[in-house]
């Protein structure tokens, strides 16, 4: 009893106490989670700073651009891959307002670039590193902004360039035309320019240096028609000794390959056997395939000698079905394969596309051939006309790029060659040079009116 | 189970330890007796010297035998009696009880802190019992309830047992969705509050099954509770503050009664289904589709995955898949034991019980099991002085499924595809052209709730007028579960190892909250005026922690529950969150001559969850009543035995916004890059917004006639919920979906309830009585500053209800071109969004239950319809374009357009019309996807026969059969028109026998 009395007594003075102190902030005082850290202590901090650059990949790796790692999109969206999927409307050129692969893309993307921003303005603040430090930092995710940005508008054209953390601001922000956005990304890329080195963060070359902002650099140049530019960027990463043409076919995606610029560390390091993600979308092992598989276009691109087709494509038959499949990467185990983001063959084909439209042909031509001969493939003459050889570029493009990256989607596009799709994709229209804006961002933003043409 | 019974043999100890206090003697007489009833003699009354723990029980004749001191007085109790003292002065006594007809001036209603009798409550409050909730064979207590209360709307997600349920206690206050936790109730047990945790999502791994959303009553064995009180209303809510916009449910658990110590065995077993399948298309209806599609298309020629066209698959086979995938019995059984008994100082009372339910799958793991065990010890001193309630509720639950609901395959599956296994008993894959349904089954969901709800009251009188009281309470709610994926899921010809595609998921959510609350309670009457006070603070803190791991690549299936030793661990989320509450609250209520009533309710509030400018804030009520019966004018009225006229007015309020939410922070990232772990920007952050407020208005009339034989009870509310806390919806382009704000809208609940309970007939061998209540809610968006400019626009309308979906105007098939045609509204031929102009109300017009009590002499009968008009989606909502392999339909599909039927309900046939392919999100969001789906439902029946063995000591056994959603009267297009996720399963059918044995 004099226990129970003595509970009571506390009781009762914890009834006196909290109505004395009810107004007192401290009873509902809580701390922050443990997985939680407020911003400007990240910002104060060398290893918290790394670790939202970090995040900063993880995210692109997780939602690589152009298609945000969904299997083959836009390879599936042109002729390249034939799709065994349910109700695959980028196989079937249908997609609608509300596709929920298009709003996942959007949504992946815009958040990613509000990490860069918040990043950018967390750092632009923060005190505990010197301006050279900064300066590099700053320089990656100009770069990364830059990417995402120069990917976004050749998918849906006229976007929104979002530069800061402003919700208020950002919620109502219209779209800026699609030559603006390419200048902004060209202003980006050229901030990081400046303070990136050549020389890489780590030596599996997956943080960008130098090169890989000369290369996004010309690429978006190629799209800006400043092909003088784009031939120039290019050359420099021709000619940067880090860099040479893996002559056998099987290191191009091996982890050391030399002709690698840019690759993605993945999800775990420490994996041995792991393969990539490229490798898990692409291969399969019994017919007929239940996924994906290369389309005949494709494969009747290739000519029987081209070591490519050799190498880098696998044919499956059991009599009566055959399927080939992308073998680029998973051929083996025990030799580790990173995803490739860029690679220098890319440079010579800039390089070649860019001196075709400044009317130099045949050493366009030249370019081209020394990717030609190391793929088992004869020289092309230089007399060919400027239709021909951009015709021949783009069907080299096909057999280099395929399945990489957009490739096939984004270089008819840019060489105005979309409409060759009709042939082989029985829905295609002109709309679809376009993917629709989400159709939900459209409600929620009057300002990113009208909805691209045609949806 | 180990620890179940530790739990318990601690309690019973404790139990013996209280009992053996001392009895003290002064002059003994022999008092002799019998006590009646109204139909003769009654068995088994326990008489109880009061003050003492001595007592007897009455005989099979009714007569009794006690040596008592005189003087003192003896306390006859019966259940289902009222109980009576009386003073032992002679050696002779007869003792008439009358039974407890549960008139208005006997019950208590429990409104949390403080009692009232049912004749002088100034508040709205919805009360069931035990006698009800144990006529439903049923899982969760809030099935029990369904179609019980007025305005209280309960629906079931899924049909299989150890799911969610969504509650709307009038209306939805919040734009939130239900699946934010936004309109929950406030659950109370025995005075604990225990949290639904939707906010955090209190299950990680269940989301193909319960859609994540597990109620947290599963841990509660309805047999287990006494009562059942809903609090609606200003009066009765606002002591509750910031948690009471929602309405409280408060949960009483069943105490210990005085006397002979009473042993009670229950034990059932039920057998339920799925009651009603939808009528799908046949083989011979389906490949009529298929060979209209290929005509439609022009196309002869059939690529190879086409596999019923070109011969892989027996076209003319035929499946019922319903009747194959959830056409099975679920069995369900549970055994309970309870022991009570005390004196009239010390009761206790300890139920144990253990309950399993299958599920109708074709095969499964156990369902879910729940062993539960209650103890309840409440003491109050010899002087009267003390009173002291402990109360502890354990129960672990275990649901073990596959990790997917087969109701969607079972309605998509074509009738003719292939056998599920092959002919030597393995699973057909159908030389890998078939998705086989069943391989998901090899895809496991298990989980293993842990819930524990721990209670103490210490009361203690100071002076005859003053107590103070501490009601001081712990609970704990951990839920662990496993999704296991074996490589075996997959076709073998896929050459799967375990090493690489067996997939161990795991994850853990602890939650932990203890509440104190001290408290004074003061009463005083004199003369005509009686007052009661009561003042007391709370603090609640609330810590909660989420866990999840997947494991990859087992070198073996045999080590895929142990995740260390899988290949590659990810750890998918680190997560804890903390949530503290401290309130001040008070009552002051205040009856003259019994009859006009004032009751005074106010709380201040302090929350975690707002920022430093706003974690406070102020709720309070005022509730008055006139009992006009009383007055002078109403006494002639021999027709009115009772009439009371209440009201009340106040404000509640609503925190349920999710923890941090006003914190600017970085969070952890698990995902690694170069192995580095990232930290990304968790939330555009706010740290303004401030409390949602609900301003409540009640008006009710509540009569008595005919000596009570006729009760009725007409509430009308209005419930005002402005402030509003939301996520604001933003476009992605700001880099987050959402930010939390208060938003000036204001949305209005109002309704009418009315109840009518009727004594038909109440005869020697005869009893009938009725229950009815209907309410009729009406929602709507009375404001909504600046809606034309924000990002709501095509959401909601002002002066219609908030459950609004805007839609495309369907117009039917154009019999021309067999296309769906919907209306173009800005002429641009291009039918988009901004077509999307017709706002439909998924409306709830009216919802009640029609209860009926029928005995004669030792059987009982009762019965309830449940009856709801509303509207909700239909199956178009799900309906693609007819003519694929992949997906049947319903036979309504049959009527779609061919060129000798232009006019019909449903587009063309086809496998590759991009118009129609085209079509598909438009049709399934036009009008025409919502439809009446209003039901009648025969919810329960039970009937049962109840016998004395008074020579073998049995006080009761009570033989019983009951059913559970027995009949169901609808015109819903769809599988049931009770659902809040299409595609899961449907509440089942259940039959249900049992007995109970008391001895």
């Amino acid at each position: 009893m004099n226990n129970l009395y003595n509970l009571l007594k506390k009781g009762i003075g914890l009834l006196v106490l909290s109505l004395c102190l009810i107004a007192c902030e401290e009873l509902v005082e809580i701390e922050l989670p443990d997985n939680q850290l407020n911003t400007p202590a990240v910002f104060s901090d060398k290893h918290t700073i790394n670790a939202a650059l970090s995040n900063l990949y993880s995210n692109f790796r997780d939602a690589p651009l152009p298609m945000g790692g969904n299997s083959g999109g836009l390879s599936r969206y042109t002729d390249e891959l034939e799709s065994f999927f349910t109700d695959d409307y980028f196989y079937t050129n249908s997609i609608t307002t509300s596709d929920p692969t298009i709003s996942q893309l959007w949504g992946s993307s815009y958040s990613n670039i509000y990490h860069i921003n918040a990043f950018i303005e967390g750092l632009q603040a923060s005190n505990v590193l010197d301006e050279n430090e900064k300066k590099v930092l700053l320089g990656e995710v100009h770069f990364l902004r830059g990417l995402y940005y120069h990917y976004l508008t050749q998918l849906f054209g006229d976007i929104p360039y979002i530069t800061t953390t402003d919700y208020k601001l950002n919620s109502r922000m219209g779209k800026t035309p699609y030559l603006e956005v390419l200048d902004l990304v060209e202003k980006d890329l050229k901030t990081a320019l400046e303070s990136i080195d050549n020389i890489y963060r780590h030596q599996d070359r997956i943080y960008p240096n130098k090169a890989v902002v000369e290369l996004v650099l010309a690429k978006n140049y190629l799209l800006q028609k400043r092909f003088d530019l784009a031939e120039q960027y290019a050359q420099n990463i021709m000619d940067n000794p880090l860099y040479a043409l893996e002559t056998d076919l099987n290191k191009v995606f091996k982890r050391s390959a030399h002709s690698t610029l840019w690759q993605r560390s993945p999800y775990d390091i420490n994996l041995t056997e792991s393969n990539t993600v490229e490798a898990a979308d692409y291969i399969f092992t019994t017919l007929p395939p239940t996924r994906i598989a290369l389309s005949n276009s494709l494969m009747h691109a290739f000519e029987l000698n081209d070591l490519r087709l050799q190498l880098w494509t696998k044919t499956l038959t059991d009599g009566e079905l055959t399927y080939s499949h992308a073998y680029k990467y998973g051929k083996s185990f025990g030799e580790i394969e990173y995803s490739i983001v860029f690679r220098l063959e890319e440079a010579y084909f800039i390089k070649a596309e860019a001196l075709t439209y400044q009317e130099k042909v045949a050493d366009a031509v030249n370019v081209l051939n020394e990717i030609r001969t190391k793929r088992g493939l004869i020289s092309l003459p230089t007399a060919l006309s400027k239709t021909d050889f951009i015709t021949e570029l783009l069907t080299e493009y096909q057999r280099e790029f395929f399945t990489e990256g957009g490739h096939r989607f984004l270089d008819l596009k840019r060489n105005n060659r979309l409409q060759n799709l009709e042939t082989v994709k029985p829905n295609w229209e002109a709309k679809h040079d376009l993917l629709p804006i989400p159709e939900s961002e459209l409600l929620l933003n009057e300002n990113l009116k009208p909805q691209n043409y045609g949806y | 189970m180990k620890n179940k019974y530790n739990t318990g043999c601690i309690g019973l100890l404790w139990l013996f330890f209280c009992l053996s206090a001392s009895l003290y003697a002064q002059e003994i007489i022999s008092v002799q007796g019998r006590v009646d009833g109204e139909e003769g003699p009654l068995v088994g009354v326990t008489v109880l010297i009061k003050g003492t723990q001595s007592a007897t029980v009455t005989d099979s004749n009714g007569a009794f035998k006690i040596k008592a001191p005189k003087g003192a007085s003896l306390l006859f109790e019966f259940m289902g009696y009222t109980s009576q003292e009386k003073e032992v002065n002679s050696n002779v006594m007869i003792v008439k009880l009358n039974q407890n007809t549960e008139s208005l001036n006997e019950i208590t209603i429990n409104t949390g802190y403080y009692t009232v009798k049912e004749r002088e409550r100034t508040g709205s409050i919805a009360k069931i019992s035990a006698k009800d909730i144990e006529l439903s064979p049923v899982v969760n207590p809030l099935q029990a309830i369904q179609g019980r209360l007025a305005g209280v709307h309960i629906t079931q997600n899924t049909g299989l047992a150890g799911g969610g349920f969504d509650i709307e206690i009038r209306g939805r206050n919040s734009f939130r969705s239900s699946g934010t936790g936004a309109n929950i109730p406030l659950y109370i047990i025995d005075g604990v509050p225990v949290s639904e945790n939707l906010v955090t999502n209190n299950s990680l791994l269940s989301d193909n099954l319960f859609q994540n959303k597990i109620s947290v009553l599963n841990g509660i064995n309805p047999k287990d509770i006494e009562s059942i009180e809903i609090l609606k209303d200003a009066d009765a809510t606002a002591i509750y503050g910031s948690r009471g916009a929602n309405g409280v449910v408060l949960i009483t658990t069943k105490k210990g009664q005085a006397g002979k110590t009473r042993f009670t065995i229950n034990s059932s077993t039920s057998f339920s289904k799925v009651g009603k399948f939808m009528e799908m298309m046949n083989t011979e209806q389906f490949n009529q589709m298929r060979d209209e599609a290929f005509e439609n298309d022009g196309i002869t020629y059939y690529p190879f995955y086409e596999y019923d066209m070109v011969g892989t698959w027996d076209r003319n086979r035929y499946t019922d898949w319903q009747r194959e995938l959830i056409g099975g019995t679920a069995i369900s059984k549970d055994i309970g034991l309870g022991v009570s008994g005390g004196n009239d100082f010390t009761r206790f009372n300890v139920n144990l019980a253990h309950g399993e339910n299958g599920t109708v799958f074709p095969q499964s793991g156990k369902g879910f099991v729940r062993n539960s065990a209650l103890i309840n010890l409440n003491h109050r001193s010899q002087d009267d002085k003390w009173n002291i309630n402990v109360m502890a509720n354990y129960s672990v639950s275990t649901n073990d499924l596959p990790s997917a609901d087969l109701t969607t395959p079972a309605l998509k599956l074509p009738p003719n595809a292939p056998a599920l296994y092959q002919a030597d008993g393995k699973l057909n894959w159908q030389n890998n052209t078939f998705l086989n349904p069943l391989a998901g089954l090899g895809k496991t969901y298990d989980s293993e709730t842990r819930m524990l709800v721990l209670n103490t009251q210490i009361g203690y009188k100071i002076t005859p007028s003053t107590s103070v009281k501490i009601n001081a309470g712990v609970t704990t709610n951990s839920i662990e579960d496993r999704v296991l994926e074996p490589h075996t899921i997959w076709p073998s010809s896929l050459n799967r190892t375990s090493d690489l595609w067996s997939v161990s998921q795991k994850g853990t959510n602890n939650s932990d909250s203890f509440i104190i609350e001290p408290q004074i309670h003061w009463e005083k009457k004199f003369r005509d005026h009686s007052v009661k006070a009561l003042i007391g603070g709370t603090f609640q803190s609330n810590s909660n922690d989420l866990f999840r791991i997947t494991g990859i690549g087992f070198s073996s299936n045999a080590f895929i529950t142990n995740i260390g030793l899988a290949k590659t661990k990810i750890i998918n989320q680190i997560k804890g969150n903390e949530y503290k509450y401290a309130a001040f609250f008070a009552r002051l209520n205040y009856a003259y001559k019994d009859k006009y009533i004032v009751n005074l309710t106010g709380r201040r509030d302090g929350s975690s969850r707002f920022g430093d400018n706003n974690k406070f804030g102020n709720f309070g009520a005022v509730g008055a009543a006139w009992i006009f019966s009383e007055e002078f004018f109403a006494k002639n009225w021999s027709w009115l035995s009772f009439g009371k006229l209440r009201g009340s007015y106040g404000t509640t309020g609503s925190d349920n916004v999710g923890d941090y939410m006003y914190l600017d922070t970085y969070t952890a990232n698990t995902a690694l890059y170069d192995g580095l772990s990232g930290l990304y920007p968790s939330r555009l952050f706010n740290p303004n917004y401030s409390w949602e407020k609900t301003t409540k208005l009640e008006v009710a009339l509540e009569l008595g006639l005919f000596n009570d034989k006729i009760n009725v009870s007409l509430a009308w509310y209005q419930n005002r919920s402005s402030n509003q806390l939301l996520a604001i919806k933003l476009p992605e382009i700001t880099g987050f979906p959402s930010i939390s704000d208060n938003f000036g809208a204001t949305i209005q609940n109002r309704g009418l309830e009315l109840t009518l309970n009727t004594i038909n007939i109440r005869k020697k061998d005869w009893n009938w009585s009725t229950n009815f209540n209907i309410s009729l809610p009406e929602n709507k968006l009375i404001a909504f500053p600046g809606l034309e400019s924000s990002t709501y626009k095509n959401s909601y309308v002002v002066g219609k209800s908030i459950n609004l979906v805007s839609t495309y105007n369907y117009e039917g098939v154009d019999p021309a071109t067999g296309l769906y045609k919907f209306t173009d509204y800005d002429n641009n031929n291009i039918i988009n969004t901004s077509d999307k102009r017709v706002f439909v109300e998924r409306e709830m017009k009216f919802h009640g239950g029609l209860q009926n009590t029928i005995s004669y002499k030792k059987f009982s009968l009762d019965f309830l319809f449940q009856f709801v008009k509303q509207t909700n989606f239909n199956f178009d909502n799900i309906v693609t374009v007819p003519g694929l392999l992949s997906t049947n339909y319903p036979v309504e599909i049959t009527n779609r357009w061919t060129a000798t039927n232009p006019n019909a309900q449903y587009t063309a046939a086809t496998t590759s019309n991009s118009d129609a392919f085209n079509q598909v999100v438009t049709f399934q969001e036009s009008n025409r996807a919502i439809s009446d789906a209003s039901f009648v439902r025969l919810k329960n029946v039970s009937l049962g026969y109840q016998m004395t063995f008074p020579k073998l000591g049995i006080e009761l056994l009570n033989l019983y059969v009951q059913g559970q959603n027995l009949w169901t009267l609808t015109n819903y297009y769809g599988i049931d028109p009770e659902f809040t996720v299409m595609g899961n399963l449907p509440p089942l059918r259940t039959i249900a026998f049992g007995m109970q044995l008391t001895f």
